[in-house]
């Protein structure tokens, strides 16, 4: 019987040269970011929390009231806790999880198709189009309820995203290209935003507001189509994290890979599009979870978009919501915009992330 | 013996608080076209990078001309040394001759922008990596065989006397690794100091007028190519068994490996 | 002169270029950034005077160059040397300022979207200018002082967050955003606590405005343009040598930590001291070193950013006077127009080539 014997080998076979090659890098690149196994565990932690805040956030409000009469809020319709608990606070933490979720996802689609960390959705123009919209129908048609507002606000979001593609160059569009037509759209749109609110202080006025991002209104949102449009796109954006996958290798490997990178940027815009506008026509836009989140979720999953996508939506939605209860606690007896709160808090955990570890690159 | 112009002496190199090399002492011997082989993951580009000053030893020092390279003034240093890094970055739509002149930077200055040294030093460059002809052309339409000698020749403008170049053949064809290496060898023929990190065994015992061999961040064996390329170090330094016989073309030594799996014990 | 002007071409040197050397100085000129300078220098100047000439009232360029020259009209005197002069001297320099911050921020992030804008100094300069607004309501000198310190308070933080550790642009760039993110909740968050009164004074001075700015004031914007053009004209080689890449760079004898920091620091200054003056000015920064990059052909004219920045604030600052419908614009809702449709334009243009694309 022959043994075959393999000379020692102390390096992995499959990579062709460990050897840290490039100077920044290299000493992290070595360091897995975590086995499947351990993603997996993470991901259900993350479910888990989000649970525990959705619960959080219906029990906890501006107005205090024991677990009791909030379990009586929700069960009888009698109850003087009902219309605050089933009425306003459970509609505006559906929307609040839908809006977190969406906006997490859509930056982490965003950042993998531009391959840019400074790329958001408003990059595509979502936040300037939904301003641009909304303030012009505030300045032509005064002062119009919330539903108007979200219809407003979707459609300019994405005629901006259909404008900044098509500057861009449509299917020749590559990475650096959309992250400057974005850049453009968004400052036209941003100078015309002031010009109309500097000549009329009502839409000043109603903007000041909108414009910070804010939950308070959740309960007179049409839900159903919100929590559709988001949860269908939601699934599509998870479809594409193999082929931004590949992506993410540069567009020649991806088309090696059999990946066309103009058919997944159309889609991916469209994912966006939608992700985006919907959670920011519905609570204005919140800059801050669509920018920081993926770059958070990259610490702890790798470059993987099989991880990057899910994790982003669900601390999306835990972070919005957290940040959500915490502006209406600390802001009692009214509360603080979540937007707001999202930044001010989210903000230096972010900065400590930064300046304390190796930062996962696109 | 003449004194080396760069060495290591009981240096620690790693990044952050991982040491790759521990009490490592190498020296370059001047006029020699060394070359540091060693199997994936030894320290050999470490080496490379703590002699062109990029890392910095934890311990120890590496001398350049006698003194430590960390105390004399970076431009200094880099009339004396250039480097050739493993993946150099061209700006977009840089062109061959405005790269080449790059190498200029370390003996100009602001009122000195382009003397008509420079001017000479970087058409010299160009003729002697054979890019004359593509001087106009942007670095990013070219092959890899013409990149890589358009970045040799940026460090060749930089005029010193000692060359470092980070596997400098790594991605190009075999007409294209042997054109580079024809290169190096009239460089030093011209009487330079070369030192590479070259991944092809046979390549650097062919070339190389001083081997340095290693393995875990140590130095296994150093000396000529005839002393060193030997079944014995051969199968120390990369665990592989083999036999060498004499190269039919230039006598060096050629290693010849035995199949892996097919020794039976 | 024992000038001599040699011009070159291949071998030997970079693209079409011509050089003048005396003894031992020599000073190397590209043809196409010579020409796009030029050409943007000569567009400044005619938009400088036309503006000088119209506005609200049109005094056409004799007498504007009358009252210049101290033989006009006493009123004439007035309107030139009081009210358009300053105005336009303060545009010019602050849009040079934002020009030359934009594309040394865009060289230390290597990143097409680095500006001030994104990373956190114009933020800081608000915050600074709206604690002035809604806290002490006063005078616009003192929102001035106070967004100054709020655009140098913000770069002293980003430069303490970012020193040591990885040389690259990348935690600048993230250090940046996170900071700006920030900033920006507390900008938001003094936005709606404040009367409406205060909030409209607060939007208006982060739209950014050039009007009733007077010689003091573009002083005080030139002595920052002044100084931080040398630190630039010194720097700008080694920004160019680290575009090659961190190894290449230290290989060139470039200081990486140095040269970073100083341009950190330079870049800080120059927004500070223009957004303290004329407010935000929406995307004058990040615009002008692509422009200037279109224009010359190569992304590293720091002078044409420079001279393109002044442009864009100048030629704004001018349709801004003359306004819609009989009404002044502030001089951002203008520039954002101008800046982005301008970019607009050069995308769709040069769809197929370019730097930086």
């Amino acid at each position: 019987m022959s043994t075959v014997q393999r000379a020692p080998r102390r390096d992995t076979p499959d990579a062709p040269d460990p050897e840290p090659d490039s100077e920044e890098d290299s000493p992290a690149r070595p360091r897995r970011r975590g086995s499947a196994a351990r993603l997996s565990a993470g991901l259900l932690v993350l479910g888990l929390l989000v649970a525990a805040l959705a619960i959080l956030s219906v029990a906890v409000g501006s107005r205090a009231m024991d677990l009791g009469e909030v379990w009586a809020g929700l069960s009888d319709a009698n109850s003087s806790a009902y219309p605050v608990v089933t009425e306003l606070r459970l509609p505006r933490t559906v929307l609040g999880l839908a809006a977190g979720a969406a906006l997490g996802l859509a930056g982490a689609l965003m950042q993998a198709m531009t391959r840019n960390p400074l790329a958001d959705p408003g990059l595509l123009g979502v936040n300037t189009g939904a301003a641009a919209a909304v303030v012009t129908a505030s300045f032509f048609l005064g002062s119009f309820g919330f539903t108007q507002t979200i219809a407003f606000a979707f459609f300019g979001a994405a005629v901006a995203s259909v404008a900044v593609y098509l500057i861009a160059g449509a299917a020749t569009a590559t990475p650096a290209r959309l992250a400057l037509a974005g850049a453009a759209v968004t400052a036209a749109g941003f100078a015309y935003v002031s010009a109309i609110q500097l000549m009329d202080a009502a839409t000043l006025d109603q903007m000041r507001f909108w414009s910070v991002g804010s939950l308070v209104n959740a309960h007179v949102a049409p839900m159903l189509p919100v929590v559709l449009l988001i949860g269908v796109a939601a699934l599509a954006g998870f479809s594409l994290a193999r082929p931004l996958n590949a992506l993410a290798l540069g567009d020649a490997t991806a088309t090696g890979l059999g990946v066309d990178p103009r058919v997944l940027r159309v889609a991916g815009i469209a994912t966006i599009t939608v992700l985006a506008g919907t959670a920011t026509a519905v609570c204005g836009p919140i800059v801050f979870v669509g920018l920081v989140v993926p770059h958070v979720v990259r610490f702890f999953t790798g470059p993987d978009q099989n991880w990057v996508l899910p994790y982003s939506a669900l601390t999306g939605a835990a972070f919005l919501l957290a940040a959500d209860v915490l502006g209406r606690v600390v802001g009692r007896p009214g509360e603080i915009q979540v937007g707001i709160v999202c930044a001010v808090a989210g903000g230096p955990f972010f900065l400590y992330l930064v300046s304390r570890r190796k930062v996962a690159r696109l | 013996m003449t004194v080396s112009p760069l060495s290591a002496e009981d240096a620690t190199i790693g990044y952050g608080r991982v040491a790759i090399s521990e009490g490592l002492t190498v020296d370059i011997p001047e006029g020699e076209f060394t070359v540091i082989l060693g199997p994936n993951a030894c320290g050999k580009s470490t080496l490379l990078k703590a002699l062109a000053r990029m890392l910095k030893p934890t311990a120890g020092q590496v001398l350049l001309d006698g003194r430590d390279i960390h105390s004399q003034p970076t431009r200094a240093v880099a009339r004396r040394l250039g480097l050739l890094p493993q993946s150099p970055i061209a700006p977009d739509g840089i062109t061959v001759a405005d790269l080449v002149a790059r190498g200029r930077y370390p003996h100009q200055g602001l009122l000195r922008q382009w003397s008509a040294d420079d001017e000479r030093v970087v058409a010299e460059a160009m003729a002697a990596t054979d890019i004359t002809d593509l001087a106009e052309r942007g670095v990013d339409e070219l092959s890899g065989g013409q990149r890589q000698r358009v970045w040799i020749a940026m460090v060749l403008a930089q005029q010193t006397p000692l060359l470092l170049l980070d596997e400098p053949t790594t991605y190009l064809d075999i007409t294209h690794q042997i054109e580079v290496l024809d290169l190096c060898a009239k460089l030093h023929r011209e009487g330079r100091t070369l030192v590479a990190v070259l991944h092809d065994l046979n390549q650097a015992a062919r070339y190389a007028t001083h081997l340095i061999a290693m393995r875990d961040g140590d130095v296994v064996a150093e000396g000529p190519p005839s002393e060193i390329v030997t079944a014995d170090v051969v199968g120390k330094v990369f665990d592989l068994p083999c036999r060498i016989i004499d190269d039919p073309e230039t006598g060096t030594p050629l290693v010849i490996p035995k199949s892996l799996s097919s020794a039976v014990v | 002169m024992s000038a001599v002007t040699t011009p070159f071409r291949a071998p030997g040197g970079a693209g079409r270029a011509a050089v003048l050397r005396l003894g031992s100085i020599s000073i190397r000129v590209r043809y196409r950034t010579a020409l796009a300078v030029l050409g943007a220098f000569a567009v400044l100047v005619a938009v400088a005077l036309w503006s000088a000439a119209t506005g609200s009232t049109a005094l056409g360029i004799e007498r504007v160059w009358a009252a210049v020259t101290g033989t006009g009209t006493k009123g004439d005197e007035f309107i030139v040397w009081t009210l358009r002069l300053p105005r336009i001297a303060t545009g010019l320099a602050v849009g040079a300022c934002m020009g030359l911050a934009g594309a040394l921020f865009q060289n230390l992030t290597r990143n097409a979207l680095g500006s001030p804008d994104i990373l956190g100094l114009t933020q800081g300069a608000t915050s600074g200018a709206l604690v002035a607004i809604v806290l002490t309501s006063s005078s616009l000198q003192v929102t001035t002082v106070f967004a100054a310190i709020g655009a140098l308070a913000t770069g002293l933080f980003i430069w303490a967050l970012t020193r040591g550790g990885d040389p690259s642009g990348y935690r600048l760039v993230l250090v940046g955003i996170g900071t700006a993110a920030i900033l920006a909740g507390i900008n938001g968050y003094l936005l709606t606590r404040t009367t409406i009164i205060d909030a409209f004074r607060a939007v208006y001075w982060l739209t950014g405005d050039l009007s009733g700015r007077d010689w003091s004031q573009a002083a005080s914007v030139a002595i920052v343009l002044g100084v931080g053009s040398v630190v630039v004209i010194v720097l700008s080689r080694s920004m160019d040598a680290l575009r090659l890449g961190e190894a290449t760079a230290t290989g060139l004898g470039v200081r990486i930590g140095s040269t970073r920091v100083i341009a950190l620091v330079t870049a800080s200054v120059l927004t500070a001291g223009a957004v303290a003056v004329a407010g935000p000015l929406a995307f004058v920064a990040l615009a002008a070193p692509h422009i200037a990059a279109r224009l010359t052909g190569s992304a590293r004219s720091f002078l044409c950013s420079a001279l393109v920045g002044a442009l864009i604030v100048t030629a704004a600052d001018m349709i801004a006077v003359a306004g819609v419908g009989g009404r002044q614009l502030p001089t951002g809702v203008v520039t954002g127009v101008v800046g982005g449709a301008y970019l607009v334009w050069l995308l769709i243009a040069h769809r197929k080539k370019g730097v930086m694309s």
